[in-house]
């Protein structure tokens, strides 16, 4: 009997002691070495946003100086542009290491549990990066870009060679959500909240977007003459692709261009050339109209009367910046409290009622959502498609639509506006947008098909404030909207001694530890697509 | 006298690999590499003087100077970094046949002589499109020299170190060209030349007069330029990253005492079994001949303190001297 207890016993040990993993200290359980997709989705589309958007590490805080919507007193002033700037070598660090890598994990782990629709969605979200990708950089690693551990310097592929790629890819990825899915996203995802319908309508204007790229290169009017009477591209702006913040400071889901330009040190001047566009002083764009969405668009900490900080470079009436390119002894100035400041439109920040303060952070709700591609921009690439003749449509009829969902796009922010220590912003009145509109059409019905392109291209560089890398592209292929030359307005004191960048370098950490990728000069290569 | 040779190769350490983000990562943990080390160090100690009245001076001498070579490093790699810095900025890195954490970091234009180009339509320099090695932390050698003179119950030693080399990418120096606060820069409204031919920014190649010359620089700019610029180009603030590496050369006193000992006569009367009194002082006076010099920049000063990341200086704390009175009694 003793003997049995014994034996028992210590088979009970054994047991125990196999089962039992409180030893198991090789276990990490605060880092999970296997991610869910709901999880990985969320920071995947975050991650892509931020590298476009208005966030310092993002493209738009530089092409947005490039396409003339903001100033920077920084490095890449004057078209000075490096592969160390921080824009560059961030957003190149997030497409790759973070983006991309979170999409290759939701492919492979929602094949592996059949959760189609996350794979459709990292299909699509992973075609569109790296069109942006092309189309800032050119060629870049493709085929062999997060392949580790099999390599870990992947080379250079054409971007003549991705694009097409893109496209199958975005099949692919539409063919994916129409499978029923084990998974589905939800509030994990930012984006759509799971509305799979809206990520196809997305997919498909991108593909529009893309053909209307490649025009100037290729004969695209057969796949987009079958693209457009399918009806399925977005919509109305509730399908616009834009991630919304929220407004809580820490852990801070703001909108990362609000956190640079709102808070301490603000790094956004507006861009003279855009002001004097805007308020119809520029005798070379609209020059004469006045705009209504002036006061959305950027907020004055001076009134008129006001004195600034340091004497100021440019002044006019309370609106104050600095030149782009500027050496003029007023640049560097010490101006956070006196300069003109992104307002509520771009980034959430203060509604321009005249209020003149200099806001802090809890002036203004700053969760207004970065735009990335929505049915505003929709109409103008079918308004661009129209006038260059690869479609029978309306182009003035199709810019006229394109305006006023621009203004509802202005409006929509308006109302959602939390409007904090002032008075809730009011709606751009429609006798004011029709105003706007007529003198514009007027001026597009009087011009030549030239003429005519130049105003759809500038109302959507206007319409894409706060969003600039759509602006940069546009800018290289069709070089419309005209752009500020700091070597011929005049200025003693204002120069760029480099040409305009028709591509980026690539991030300079990328060149250093990958011998297969060499750097590029900015003022010396072109992306495929651009024939100019 | 001591001498010691000495030869060492280490091989397959476990190293954080910064690879092409373009993986999809940013480190690789991993076996990896070679590097040699070898050097030699010696010991002299010298007693030049010894009288029978207690006189004595001694002199020790050290001398140390190695030389590390890296070997190998994982395959496909060119190279990879000690320590991830600020994106694309200065960068301690480890390449094969370079010594362990040379620097680098963007350099302004040159022609393929060498010389450096200038932009034409502001007078000063313009950035490299590729980044190379700007210095090498490594010092060439270093001597450390002891003296002690000791007579009666005093005893006066001073230590001197002297180091060869080194480089220092100092950001403290930079800001105090840049902003012009020290004597070095103090003609701030004066014109200078920089040195070099006339180039084109857009392609970094230098710019041809009809006969196919090269067109040397005559335009001026005045001192305050060449050292902040906006816009990168200068020699102080927002320069490119080779023009804030200076060589870190320093003879240095490292540390002076003066010591009494009670002699044992006087102490029969007293408690005590030994009283002794010394006045110390740390780092008392340097001198650094490649620093400029109003700066007093000390090259020891380094941001990462004893780490593998060496020769990195981004506005740091300065060295402090110190003094010091030791009162030793023993009963």
């Amino acid at each position: 009997m003793n003997k049995l207890l014994t034996i028992y016993l210590l088979a009970g040990l054994f047991l125990m002691s196999s089962c039992n993993e409180f030893f198991d200290i090789n276990d990490d359980p605060n880092n999970p070495t296997e991610a869910s997709v709901d999880l990985l989705l969320t920071n995947t589309e975050l991650t892509l946003v931020n590298s476009l958007g208005m966030s310092t590490s993002g493209l738009s805080a530089m092409l947005s100086v490039y396409m003339h919507q903001v100033t920077r007193r920084q490095g890449f002033d004057a078209y000075n542009v490096l592969g160390t700037d921080f824009p560059i070598t961030q957003s190149w660090s997030q497409f790759y290491s973070i983006a991309l890598e979170d999409m290759r994990e939701i492919k492979n782990i929602g094949t592996e549990q059949e959760a189609w629709h996350y794979v459709g969605i990292a299909q699509i979200m992973e075609a569109y990066a790296y069109s942006q990708m092309v189309d800032v950089w050119g060629n870049i690693p493709f085929l062999e870009a997060n392949t580790s551990p099999d390599t870990f310097t992947p080379v250079l592929d054409e971007g003549e060679g991705i694009y097409p790629q893109l496209f199958t890819m975005l099949d692919e990825g539409i063919a994916n959500l129409e499978k029923s899915s084990s998974l589905s996203p939800g509030s994990d995802d930012l984006i759509y909240g799971g509305n799979v319908n809206n990520w196809r309508k997305f997919a498909k204007t991108v593909k529009l977007k893309l053909y209307n790229q490649l025009r100037l290169v290729q004969d695209v009017s057969t796949e987009v003459n079958a693209l457009i009477p399918e009806g399925d591209l977005i919509g109305d702006q509730s399908e616009d692709f834009e991630l919304a913040y929220g407004q809580t400071q820490s852990p801070d889901n703001r909108n990362p261009g609000f956190i640079a330009d709102n808070l301490g040190t603000r790094i956004y001047y507006i861009s003279v050339w855009f002001y004097e566009t805007l308020t119809g002083q520029n005798e070379e764009i609209l020059d004469g109209i006045t705009d209504p969405r002036v006061p959305y668009y950027w907020y004055n900490q001076l009134s008129e009367s006001g004195t600034p900080q340091s004497p100021a470079e440019y002044r006019d009436g309370a609106f104050l910046s600095i030149f782009f390119g500027s050496t003029g002894p007023n640049q560097a100035g010490l101006q956070d409290q006196s300069q003109t400041i992104l307002g509520m439109y771009p980034v959430g920040g203060r509604f321009d009622d005249g209020g003149a303060i200099a806001p802090t952070q809890t002036d203004a709700p700053g969760d207004i959502p970065q735009r990335i591609l929505t049915h505003y921009a929709r109409l103008y690439i079918e308004a661009e498609l129209a006038i260059a003749e690869v479609t029978n449509g309306d182009p003035g009829a199709l810019l006229e639509s394109a305006m006023r969902a621009s203004f509802a796009k202005v409006n929509e922010v308006a109302a959602n506006y939390d409007a904090k220590t002032q008075d809730a912003p009011p709606q751009i009145s429609d006798e004011d947008i029709d105003t706007y509109i007529t003198a514009v059409l007027t001026r597009y019905d009087a011009g030549d098909n030239d003429e005519k392109l130049e105003i759809i291209m500038t109302q959507k560089w206007i319409a894409s404030f706060g969003f600039a890398v759509d602006a940069y592209t546009d800018y290289r292929r069709t070089g419309y909207p005209l752009i500020y030359d700091p070597n011929t307005d005049n200025l003693s004191f204002t120069n760029a001694s480099k040409n305009f960048p028709t591509i980026l370098p690539y991030s300079a950490t990328e060149v250093e530890l990958n011998p297969n990728v060499q750097q590029q000069n900015p003022t010396q290569t072109k992306v495929f697509w651009d024939a100019n | 006298m001591d001498f010691t040779y000495y030869y060492r190769e280490t091989s397959d350490q476990i190293v954080n690999v910064s690879v092409p983000e373009t993986s999809g990562f940013q480190q690789l943990v991993t076996n990896a590499g070679s590097i040699e080390n070898k050097g030699v160090e010696v010991g002299l100690n010298l007693v030049p003087i010894q009288l029978n009245n207690s006189l004595r001076w001694e002199i020790y001498t050290a001398f140390t100077r190695n030389r590390g070579k890296v070997l190998e490093i994982p395959e496909g790699l060119e190279r990879f970094n000690v320590r991830n810095l600020f994106g694309g900025g200065v960068t301690p890195v480890i390449e094969p046949g370079q010594p362990y954490g040379i620097l680098r970091g963007s350099v302004s234009a040159r022609d393929d002589e060498g010389n450096l180009l200038i932009d034409p339509s502001s007078g000063m320099l313009f950035e490299a499109l590729e980044q190379a090695k700007i210095g090498d932390p490594n010092p060439d050698f270093l001597l450390g020299v002891t003296n002690t003179i000791s007579f009666k119950g005093f005893t006066l030693r001073a230590l001197i170190d002297y180091r060869q080399g080194g480089d220092i990418y100092t950001t403290t120096v930079e800001r105090l060209l840049g902003r012009g606060v020290t004597k070095d820069t103090e003609d701030r409204d004066a014109s200078r030349i920089v040195p070099g031919f006339l180039g084109d920014p857009n392609t970094g190649l230098p710019l041809l007069d009809e006969d196919g010359n090269k067109i040397p620089n005559t335009i001026q700019v005045s001192t305050n330029d060449l050292y902040f610029q906006n816009g990168g180009g200068s020699f102080g603030i927002n320069a490119e990253d080779e023009w804030t590496v200076y060589d870190g050369t320093t003879i240095r006193l490292r540390e002076a005492s003066i010591g009494y000992t009670l002699p044992q006569s006087t102490l029969e009367n007293l408690p005590f079994g030994r009283v002794s009194i010394t006045i110390t002082g740390r780092n008392l006076w340097y001198n650094a001949p490649n620093i400029p010099k109003y700066t007093n920049f000390d090259p020891e000063v380094n941001g990462f303190g004893s780490t593998n990341t060496q020769g990195i200086e981004y506005a740091s704390a300065p060295t402090t001297r110190r003094y010091g009175i030791n009162l030793s009694v023993t009963f």
